[in-house]
């Protein structure tokens, strides 16, 4: 009996190690590892060269400067304090628009510029009007004050 | 006018009626009083009917353009088309609020409705549950997340974003919350079986269908979510590891390992514990993708706002599980298994290991997802994990698992005899392994190679890389393992049919027809089975050999690409809509034989709020009927003006998109490339000449994924059926209960 549940306990702890080992692994190099930072962040840090970011911001109004084969993008990456130049070879998301908030995957190149691999700008479903008309009022007086 | 208040107060009532069936059923449970919890179950409904009170009035001011309604306004337009109008509902966070509680009202009356006889005993503990869990949402929508807050009157709208407006992302969400809200019945039972000290078949046998019905739902939101990624956004993929995904995917994994561990207990009365556990995981996995979607706590793509909510739903979340938590220690003594673990080779075993897989995958995929947190927690900075490392550690377990899919039903349970195993598994081992021969000879060479580049990496012992290196086999390895899985569901349809015919003399159709029918539950899980397997097939294909080019051509040229001929035939403008844009038309060949007419489109949306640009593209519009040639110069003079407009502002003033045309091979003449997509997205097309960049992928079986998801529903549906037999056995069970209480 206790052989058996030895043998069970041993398989059992084969697989979760064996996961956590391919976890540990993978974090390792996989090249999915990317530090995750805002523009400010990234431009504060001393910046090793070589390492590969993930940089969240806003696209700077007015930046973008499409190129005529449909998938090359410039554009200026910023978090109203500092901003960063990005240049991007790739699919670009139909949600890539002017302060559209996005996220760049990629490390900065010798020019200064960020060149990403991955451009990501959040999906739709919670979109909201960059051109909103009036404030809103939330809470619970609300109904009464539209009579 | 009148919509709005009697929307917010509805909510307002609705949140007094669940509030008070919390309290009145607790207090019922204490005292056993059959008058409070009569009252508990009464408000109960009267929450559910005041909520539907309140959708119907959101839905009113959707269908009315009331754009008072700040939610109105934000997800609606007097242009949009109706069906849009009432999936607006969902389209943003307090619409979807509104539909989880209401899904979540509309079962807990069905729960009560349906035991209003029986289950007497557990029932003011699962109305509690319920209760509490509907208060929850009916907070937030009180005070948190109004759906019916005001603002000025507006004349329009802001509208639907345009890649919304697909039929499948209208009734994906609905799905996947019926799934996410659905888990809240058994996990309501378990609790209210543990706290009654009533930890016997019961509540999952009540509640196996609703599992059941919930896991479904999920499964197949998540997979309308992969189609609607796959045919909208242009990216030729379906499914990228991003945390919202995730969300979704680890209760569905949990739940599967329930589904399967619970036939454990049914059938022997072990893993008692760990199937308590599994429910509360699960419920607490799906109230926590919901946290982690809304609260922004970690960075998606689907944008979610960063709202208010996070905090309360993290809160909650932490009571939901460590006070179930709290409550199982309580009750382990109730808990005891009634057998043990007699061999490693039993079905027990292999369903403890399919088990432990499963719950390891959800593990993992919530480490990954969350890590950008728990890495700030350690060291102060964020570090994200990509798909690289999701594929990583998954796909082998996966691919574990798919044997294991094999394995369990098939083998015997306590201790699998040699004899048996040959008998069960001789020709499926067979089949899968003249699979992988095939494969392995449709290119030899590359995978001598692939043997020799593993050899040479391992024995320089870099893991990382010897892991990177098992890539090449995997598809192969999916494909036998796949193969094994079909023949073992093979052989039982044979023999199950074989000894029918045999028995009562019956015709192959007749006792094919009959055999599923009179066991709907086990070849319903075979059905399903052979449905994921489909989708492990459709996912190897597409992902191993997928092909792309990108490539320019003008009006007239032809491109190569993996044996299709792409010809561009010519494009036309169009002012259509909401949008203008370039409709590239492209004549498909195949050995010179035209297969297929497609038309792909590059749009562009523009910004309504130049008055000059707006009037220039309503005129532009209103030409569409006249002579082409008037409407077509007219479209371009708006990319001229677009052009004009985008240098004096110094900004876009345009939103483009792009609209996917895909050529499915389904015909069984070409099974090489049956299931396999053509897929081509216009990138960018010059409106003068017609110059256009397109982007092709070829995605080699990628519909055996869908053909797969139609696969699971059928055998989804047949398993949920009812059962005579199986009534019979829980009304036995259910009367035995009550006589014990009595």
């Amino acid at each position: 009996m206790e052989k058996k549940r030895l043998k069970f306990l041993l398989l059992g702890t084969g697989i979760v190690a064996t996961m956590g080992f391919l976890l540990a692994v993978g974090i390792g190099g996989s090249g999915g590892f990317a530090y995750y930072v805002t523009v400010s962040e990234f431009m504060a840090h001393g910046v090793d060269r070589g390492d590969h970011f993930r940089i969240n911001g806003k696209v700077a109004e007015g930046s973008i400067e499409r190129l005529s084969t449909g998938q090359d993008v410039r554009f200026v990456m910023t978090d109203q304090a500092v901003s960063l130049p990005v240049r991007y070879h790739g699919i670009i998301p139909d949600t890539f628009v002017d302060g559209a908030d996005v996220v760049v995957e990629g490390a900065l190149h010798d020019d200064g510029v960020f060149e990403a691999t991955t451009l990501l700008a959040k999906c739709p479903s919670k979109y909201e009007a960059a051109q909103e008309a009036g404030g809103t009022h939330p809470g619970p007086e609300a109904p009464t004050s539209a009579r | 006018m009148m919509a709005v208040e009697l929307g917010y107060y509805g909510l307002f009532v609705a949140l007094l009626a669940a509030a008070w069936a919390t309290i009145a059923s607790v207090l019922a449970a204490a005292s056993r009083e059959r008058g409070l919890q009569g009252s508990a179950e009464r408000s109960l409904v009267v929450s559910f009917a005041f909520i539907v009170v309140a959708a119907v009035c959101l839905e009113v001011g959707f269908l009315s353009n009331d754009f008072r309604l700040d939610y109105v306004f934000h997800y609606s337009s007097v242009s949009q088309p109706i069906p849009y109008k009432i999936g607006a509902l969902w389209g943003g966070q307090s619409g979807s609020l509104l539909l989880w509680v209401m899904i979540l009202g509309a079962m807990s009356v069905i729960v009560l409705w349906t035991n209003r006889r029986k289950n007497r005993a557990l029932m003011p503990g699962i109305t509690a549950v319920l209760g509490v869990v509907v208060t929850f949402f009916l907070v937030l929508l009180n005070f948190v997340e109004s759906p019916f807050t005001l603002g000025p009157p507006r004349s329009d709208g802001v509208g639907l974003n345009p890649q919304l407006k697909n039929y499948w992302m209208m009734i994906h969400p609905p799905c996947l919350y019926l799934g996410y809200v659905g888990f809240t019945v058994p996990f309501a039972f378990a609790i209210s079986a543990l706290a009654n000290r009533r930890t016997g078949d019961i509540w999952f046998r009540t509640t196996r269908r609703w599992t059941l019905f919930s896991w479904f739902f999920l499964g197949t939101g998540i997979l309308m979510g992969s189609y609607w990624a796959y045919i909208e956004l242009g990216w030729g993929g379906y499914w990228a590891w991003d945390p919202v995904e995730n969300a979704s995917l680890m209760p569905w994994l949990t739940a599967t390992a329930f589904l399967h561990s619970v036939m454990i207990q049914e059938k022997k009365g072990m893993l008692k514990v760990w199937n308590v556990l599994l429910v509360i995981l699960t419920f607490s996995l799906s109230i926590f993708g919901t946290f982690l979607t809304r609260s922004g706590i970690i960075s998606s793509v689907h944008a979610f706002a960063t709202s208010d909510i996070g905090p309360a739903f993290g809160l909650f979340l932490g009571i939901v599980f460590f006070g179930s938590l709290a409550l199982v220690i309580l009750r382990l003594p109730d808990l005891k298994t009634e057998a043990r673990f007699e061999s490693l080779v039993s079905r027990e075993s292999s369903f403890l290991f399919n088990n432990l897989v499963l719950v390891g995958i959800a593990a993992t995929v919530l480490f990954l997802t969350t890590f950008p947190m728990l890495s700030e927690l350690a060291t102060g900075r964020k570090v994200t994990m990509g798909p690289p490392i999701f594929n990583l550690v998954n796909i082998p377990w996966a691919l574990f698992l798919l044997l294991l899919t094999g394995i369990g039903p098939l083998i015997a349970w306590r201790k699998a005899t040699a004899s048996s195993l040959r008998r069960n598994f001789l020709l499926p081992c067979a089949t899968g392994f003249w699979v992988l021969l095939a494969v392995f000879f449709l290119a030899p060479r590359a995978y001598l190679a692939g043997v020799a580049d593993l050899v040479r990496t391992m024995a320089s012992l870099d893991v990382a890389a010897a892991f990177d290196r098992l890539k090449i086999f995997y598809p192969a390895l999916t494909f036998a393992l796949g193969a094994f899985v079909l023949g073992t569901v093979a052989l039982e349809f044979h023999r199950g049919i074989r000894a029918r015919r045999v028995q009562h003399g019956e015709s192959f159709p007749l006792a094919l027809g009959l055999l599923v029918w009179r066991n709907k539950r086990r070849y319903g899980g075979y059905i399903v089975h052979v449905g994921i397997v489909l989708i492990f097939f459709g996912i190897a294909g597409s992902a191993a050999y997928q092909k792309e080019v990108v490539h320019e051509l003008s009006p007239g040229e032809v491109l190569e690409v993996d044996g299709y001929q792409l010809r561009y035939d010519g494009y036309r403008l169009e002012a259509i809509d909401d949008h203008l844009g370039a409709v590239t038309e492209v004549s498909l060949f195949q050995d010179g034989r035209r297969v297929a007419a497609l038309e792909a489109e590059q749009r562009f949306h523009p910004n309504m709020v130049f008055p000059e640009l707006r009037d220039a593209f309503l005129r532009a519009r209103t030409l569409s009927r006249e002579d082409p040639r008037t409407y077509q110069d007219a479209v371009a003079r708006l990319y001229a003006l677009i052009e004009h407009l985008e240098r004096g502002a110094g900004r876009e003033v345009k939103t483009p998109s792009t609209e996917v045309a895909i050529h499915a091979s389904m015909s069984p003449l070409a099974p090489t490339r049956f299931g396999e997509d053509f897929y081509l997205t216009p990138l960018w097309v010059d409106p003068g000449s017609g110059r256009a960049n397109f982007r092709v992928f070829v995605n080699p079986m990628v519909n055996f994924i869908w053909i797969g998801a139609f696969v699971l529903v059928l055998g989804a549906h047949l398993a949920v059926l009812p059962d005579a037999r199986e009534r019979k056995r829980l009304a036995v069970t259910l009367a035995l209960e009550e006589r014990a209480v009595a």
